[in-house]
């Protein structure tokens, strides 16, 4: 077995694509390599959020019952102060570095799901965030976060490899 | 504070003048001069988290005598790369021309750094240094390209090549660190074997989720709905 312990975080968007009944097809290997490769896979409060406000806004009711299964398997990491503080921090430095994720008036949820991947770094020795906003995660690379690529997941998990983002590719 | 000539080999001596000699001819992309001192940033960080834990636990832990000594000879290199790219940090008054040589240098620096650590590791002999041979072997094309690319004279791809050299000597570093911070927490690994027994539930859990979700019936207006809401992601 792999010894580097490896968790996976799912930004909203992958998150909703497994919550979607009609992708059972393609997500259902993808969990299942996962599992295989003991990697813990985990959300983040704020995604929950970022995913249950607009299905809720919707009445989108199996969408919701969908997304409750799924918190109820525990993944989820609690939002607490100190991820909002660490969050602010975060915030702070992409802007000073003129790297926003987002506009400054927007919550930029994507810093607070950092924020909360960043508290599982005493459990994890590698923690990486499953997303299709690669080019806005990579920032957060020299903060100790990895970055994978929706797609290129749904391709790897056919060969059982993790390939992670990186954007340089040296060949 | 380290000068240049202190570093210097003959080797080196060389391959300085072979990059000396070019130098004239470039014009410095000013976003890509960034970017690799961006990534010697990163680089020191990482390598000041191998020290601390070199320092701390790993070099006590270890009991073959021979072992011991070529991490605290790497231990020694890596200090005086470390305090050398410090130095060429610190020039912000150098002419573009000298700064493009400076940080060259400091690449060069680094390489001698990484090569000579991951010797050291590869000397523990264990499975996990498989990533540091392939990484290395990356590592190495890499050097061989920048060589091509001086006797070919192609400025613009030895100074990409330098970009990914540095991304190539990152990614050692990082495995070297994780490799070290694996050695420590072995019984913590194992620990994480049973822990994982409960997220192998989870997993099992959520598959039968996903396949009774999977048989439910969802209307048109119901589709339609949730690929608006996927859409606002």
């Amino acid at each position: 077995m792999n010894k580097i312990s490896k968790v996976i975080i799912l930004d909203s968007k992958p998150l909703a694509e497994i919550c979607n009944p009609l992708n059972y097809q393609k997500t259902q290997p993808l969990i299942k390599f996962l599992k295989d490769e003991k990697i813990a896979l985990k959300i983040a409060e704020i995604t929950d959020y970022e995913l249950r406000r607009e299905l809720t806004l919707r009445d989108l009711h199996k969408g919701i019952s969908n997304l409750n299964k799924f918190a109820q398997r525990k993944p989820i990491i609690p939002l607490c102060r100190e991820s909002l503080i660490i969050a602010t921090k975060l915030w702070a430095d992409l802007r000073k570095a003129a790297q926003p994720t987002a506009d400054n008036k927007n919550i930029d949820c994507d810093v607070i799901m950092v924020a909360q991947a960043l508290k599982l770094q005493d459990r994890y020795d590698q923690i990486i965030i499953l997303t299709i906003d690669v080019k806005d995660l990579v920032r957060f690379k020299k903060f100790g976060i990895e970055v994978w690529d929706w797609k290129q997941a749904l391709v790897d998990w056919k060969y059982k490899e993790v390939n992670l983002y990186n954007p340089l590719p040296f060949k | 504070m380290l000068t240049i000539n202190k570093i210097r080999t003959e080797e080196h001596d060389d391959r300085w003048k072979a990059f000396t000699d070019e130098f004239h001819k470039i014009k410095c992309d000013k976003e890509m001069e960034n970017e690799i001192y961006q990534q010697i940033l990163l680089g020191i960080e990482k390598i000041e988290k191998i020290e601390e834990i070199l320092k701390l636990d790993l070099i006590q832990s270890i009991p073959d005598i021979q072992t011991k000594l070529v991490f605290e000879l790497d231990k020694t290199r890596i200090n005086v790369s470390f305090e050398f790219i410090e130095y060429l940090l610190s020039q912000e008054n150098l002419e573009p021309k000298q700064k493009v040589e400076e940080f060259y240098l400091g690449i060069d620096c680094m390489s001698f750094v990484l090569l000579y650590y991951g010797e050291a590791l590869l000397s523990l002999e264990s499975a996990e240094t498989i990533y540091l041979i392939k990484r290395s072997r990356e590592y190495i094309d890499i050097w061989q390209h920048i060589n091509q690319s001086i006797n070919d004279s192609d400025i613009i791809v030895l100074h990409e090549s330098s970009l990914r050299l540095i991304y190539a000597s990152l990614y050692i570093l990082e495995d070297a660190y994780r490799y070290i911070v694996g050695s420590k927490g072995l019984k913590q690994n194992q620990q994480r074997d049973i822990n994982f027994q409960k997220e192998d539930q989870i997993y099992d859990s959520l598959l039968a989720d996903m396949e009774k979700s999977s048989q439910e019936e969802w209307s048109q207006e119901e589709l339609k709905a949730y690929e608006q809401a996927m859409s606002n992601l």
